[in-house]
């Protein structure tokens, strides 16, 4: 039962959030709409200028789109890696099928720098794929993987894969494995039943799944930063470029401002995603 | 199988039901070894970065060539000073933070999960929203944030233990928060009753019962808190500039300078200790892995 | 048993969740060493009722009187009453002798003493030797008898049983049943309990207080209960009943008569002798109740005539449904192994037998 003698507790963790959290993002929103006046300040007038800036500037706006193609990439990558990995954890109980669980949650939980270290040898013009693909004769010279899209999204498809399958997994087991076994007794295939009755009603996990990978994958910055580099220009690099850097924190504050709208969007549609699945069930 | 004398009799069945469960039964006893090699593909593909990572830590030379041209432990004996002391700093930080966070969340948990707050919707998504808000923009936020008070007050937060603290609390909260509110959504309120019905004060019913039942669950949340606070490069970067740093964000640092085999050595050692910890934490604290799906932030 | 001592009282005791009036100013008295349970479907108030007499839930307005004190405004803790949740909410964390032991610790009890009183509930509720288990390794009848012990170690004024047996399978409640009313009458206990079993209710209780939309339908010994309804409602609720519409015609010296309004077939009586009910007034309209079990087949005479429609095996008894007109059937009781019934059949039954019900 609810009571109402619970609800001083609440207080302190309230007023911390009221006056430290909500101050701090309200602060960068703020400093946004100022312009700069030179390395670490803003002047005190108020102004559009920097979001005509960085929605109109060629540089920024390239970011933007190149930050969203390395989202749909990573969403389309870990989702064809993950439905069938989903599926495969939630209807077998093999010792194998557990251990593969096991990993994807202990590689969700390794530190991502280290991640990162990985994939700079992986992805190298010497490194192990570049090896196996010529061993196996598919290619001539090295592929380039670092400072582009296609060594990216192979190191942030591996850094979003447990968190799409864990989005996807509890859809998958509440899906009642005897509407598989009717289906098939009814005559469709394993593909048929898997496309008309598995992938129907796993669609809320599926949104889910992808809109969480890419909110993630737009607003990463530690694998972007050691796989992709700077030459890339994603959103989250301009960011850490514009505050560290050059100390443009008008210029900094509004592309953060641009990305948190955009990720809680993200999330917001995840939301109602999610509600819906709910009543559904 | 066999085919039942009736089914000339039966057209229909014969052609709906008896042909394709032949192929039906064919096909189904593919899918499992598809299934189960598509997993092992995928897990090679996860393991992969962990494994390079420990074999550039053995190779020979200073600078990471693929395949090393020999082994050596060598850059193991050779971590500089530094490394450590970012260790040191991540684990009190981390520390640091996730106790400070239990103080303020864990109340609040129960607030949110038992009291009759009005707005109870709105400040939930509140206390909540700092997983949601990607780690980079919480930098933004809290560097923006210290340097505003820095030009407001004078005083200096940027770059102090202070600072990364307070920015690691609410960064992790959120953990232990969710923790407590899921674990008491499914406490039956009659555990509570009995006990002050048998005699027990609200105080003593809290200590006696409810924590000790709830604990479980605010360890695992304490766990996911420690390791997120711990592995912290993007907010932690805007608020350190000059000084000591983080474990990670040494590693960073180096990384981006010159790439050499005694980050690889750290690595290793960070990755052991830690999946050591993971999987010991999986398997006696019963930790619940889909609390990994609350999970969020970008790395 | 001093019965006759009033130990309980409640006085229009009264609770409302935001608009919705749980419990609506009930009166009860409850005396000493009673076993008394609350009957009634869910949402009827009987839980909330046993909760305020817990301390569990706040009255919004009466009062709650034990033993010539008003405790209305005491808190759960300081009442000592013993309870018995549905769920049993045994402390997981804890052993069985834990958990019995609880409310001793509470009470600063000296170790020693705990641990004999401990040694003697588990032996009360025959459980020796699992004082070491966990709430999870016991079975669904076992967790009850340690919620028992445990609400009873510490000699409380009042036991309080909210839907107690309901988690457990029919065959283990019967035992329970049984079992918990030998230790009820070994202790001497007043125990107030909930349920919404009528079987389990007349089964156990020295009276039970039937409850319909937050209020008391009647307060009764079980066997008056259901051989003296006051009311459709409890005559259905106690146990299965045939209800016939009617209107009264006349109260003679030993009976009532009704004239039945239903349809019937030609050549049938319409007025039947029903059991003398003087307060319900000459012309209004009642509801007649006869149980199966009161209606008989006879050979020539009788009250109704019918057509057998069914039969219903019951195990050493069965129901048989017998069509009295258009749309409207009346079951009786027999038992199986005589010839089935069929065809055209004349029922009846004492006049006592039948009862009249006010129409609600």
């Amino acid at each position: 039962m609810r009571n109402r003698r619970w609800n001083w507790l609440v207080i302190p963790m309230l007023v911390g959030f009221a006056t430290i959290y909500v101050p701090a993002i309200v602060s960068f929103v703020l400093i946004s709409f100022h312009p700069s006046t030179g390395p670490g300040s803003v002047g005190p007038e108020w102004t559009l200028g920097n979001y005509a800036k960085v929605l109109g500037d060629a540089v920024y706006q390239t970011g933007l789109w190149r930050s969203v193609a390395l989202g749909a990439i990573t969403v389309a990558g870990s989702l064809i890696l993950g439905f069938p990995l989903a599926y495969y954890i939630s209807r077998y109980s093999s010792r194998f099928a557990i251990a593969v669980f096991t990993l994807l949650y202990v590689s969700s939980l390794t530190s991502i720098v280290i991640r990162g270290l990985g994939w700079i040898t992986l992805l190298g013009t010497t490194g192990p794929i570049n090896g196996i693909l010529q061993m196996l004769g598919w290619i001539q010279e090295p592929v380039i993987f670092y400072g582009n899209l296609l060594g990216l999204s192979i190191a942030m498809i591996h850094y979003t894969l447990p968190f799409m399958v864990l989005t996807l997994l509890p859809v998958m087991h509440a899906i009642p494995t005897g509407l598989e076994e009717a289906s098939s007794g009814m005559g469709a295939g394993f593909v048929a039943t898997v496309r008309r009755v598995v992938v129907p009603l796993a669609m809320p996990g599926v949104l889910a799944g992808s809109l969480l990978v890419f909110a993630m994958t737009i607003s990463a910055f530690v694998i972007p930063r050691l796989v992709g580099g700077l030459t890339l220009r994603l959103t989250a690099l301009l960011i850490d470029q514009e505050m560290r850097t050059t100390y443009n924190y008008a210029i900094g504050s509004t592309l953060a401002s641009v990305l948190l709208l955009l990720v809680a969007v993200v999330v917001v549609m995840a939301s109602v995603v999610g509600g819906r699945s709910r009543v559904a069930r | 199988m066999a085919i039942p004398a009736s089914s000339a009799s039966a057209p229909t069945a014969s052609v709906a039901g008896h042909v394709p469960a032949a192929r039906r039964r064919r096909r189904l006893d593919m899918v499992r070894p598809v299934l189960t090699g598509w997993a092992l593909l995928v897990a090679v593909f996860l393991l992969a970065p962990l494994i390079i990572v420990f074999i550039d830590s053995i190779g020979v030379e200073q600078y990471v060539v693929f395949p090393p041209g020999g082994w050596s432990l060598h850059w193991y004996q050779v971590i500089p000073k530094y490394y450590l002391d970012g260790a040191i700093l991540s684990v009190g930080l981390a520390v640091a933070a996730v106790a400070a966070a239990t103080v303020f969340a864990v109340p609040a948990g129960m607030a949110i999960a038992r009291g009759s707050l009005p707005g109870r919707a709105a400040i939930d998504a509140l206390l909540r929203s700092p997983v949601q808000i990607p780690l980079l923009i919480s930098g933004v936020a809290f560097l923006q944030f210290y340097v505003l008070i820095r030009t407001l007050t004078g005083v200096t937060v940027t770059d102090s233990f202070v600072g990364l603290w307070i920015a690691h609390t609410i960064v992790v909260s959120p953990y232990l928060l969710t923790a407590v509110v899921a674990r008491l959504a499914r406490y039956p309120a009659s555990l509570d009753e009995a006990a002050y019905g048998l005699g027990a004060g609200p105080v003593r019913t809290f200590f006696d019962i409810t924590l000790p039942i709830i604990s479980p669950a605010v360890a695992s949340g304490l766990f996911f808190a420690f390791l997120v606070s711990f592995d912290n490069v993007p907010t932690t970067v805007f608020l350190i500039q000059s000084g000591k740093t983080t474990l990670p964000l040494a590693i960073f640092y180096d990384t981006d300078q010159d790439l050499s085999r005694i980050q690889y050595a750290v690595g290793t050692i960070v990755t052991v200790v830690f999946t050591t910890l993971i999987l010991v934490a999986m398997r006696w604290l019963r930790l619940l892995p889909s609390s990994a799906s609350a999970r969020r932030g970008g790395g | 048993m001093d019965q006759g001592t009033v130990v309980l009282s409640l006085r229009q005791l009264t609770k409302h969740f935001g608009g919705v009036v749980a419990v609506d100013g009930i009166d009860l008295d409850i005396n000493k060493g009673e076993f008394i349970t609350l009957l009634g479907p869910s949402g009827c108030g009987k839980t909330t009722t046993v909760r305020m007499i817990g301390g569990y839930e706040e009255p919004t307005a009466g009062q709650i009187i034990v033993d010539g004190q008003d405790i209305t405004n005491v808190p759960a803790r300081d009442r000592n009453f013993g309870m018995v949740f549905q769920d049993y909410a045994l402390f997981p964390h804890m052993t069985v002798s834990d958990n019995i032991a609880y409310p001793l610790r509470m009470r600063k009890w000296a170790r020693d003493r705990v641990a004999a009183r401990v040694t003697e509930m588990l032996d009360l509720v025959r459980l020796d030797g699992m004082d070491k288990r966990h709430p999870w390794e016991l079975s669904g009848g076992q967790r009850q008898r340690v919620a028992l012990a445990r609400a009873l170690s510490f000699s409380p004024r009042l036991l309080l049983m909210d839907e107690a047996l309901g988690a457990l399978d029919a065959k283990l409640r019967e035992y329970m049943r049984v079992e918990i009313r030998r230790i009820q009458r070994l202790l001497q206990i007043t125990t107030i309990h909930v349920t919404h079993d009528q079987d389990e209710a007349l089964g156990m209780s020295d009276r039970v207080v039937v409850m319909r939309q937050a209020k008391i339908a009647q307060v009764a010994a079980p066997r008056d209960l259901y051989t003296d309804p006051t009311s459709v409602y409890v005559a259905d609720f106690v146990g299965r009943i045939n209800l016939l519409w009617g209107r009264v015609v006349e109260h003679a010296a030993d009976v009532t008569i009704v004239e039945l309004d239903d349809p019937f077939p030609p050549a049938t009586a319409t007025r039947i002798r029903a059991r003398r009910t003087p307060d319900q007034a000459v012309g209004s309209r009642v509801r007649v109740g006869i149980r199966p079990e009161a209606v008989r087949l006879v050979e020539g005479g009788g009250v109704l005539a019918g057509v057998v429609s069914g039969a219903r095996f019951g195990g050493p008894l069965e129901y048989v449904t017998v069509a009295i007109g258009p749309d409207r059937t009346l079951d009786l009781l027999r038992r199986p192994g005589d010839a089935p019934p069929q065809g055209n059949v004349l029922l009846d039954w004492a006049p006592d037998q039948a009862l009249v019900l006010p129409a609600d």
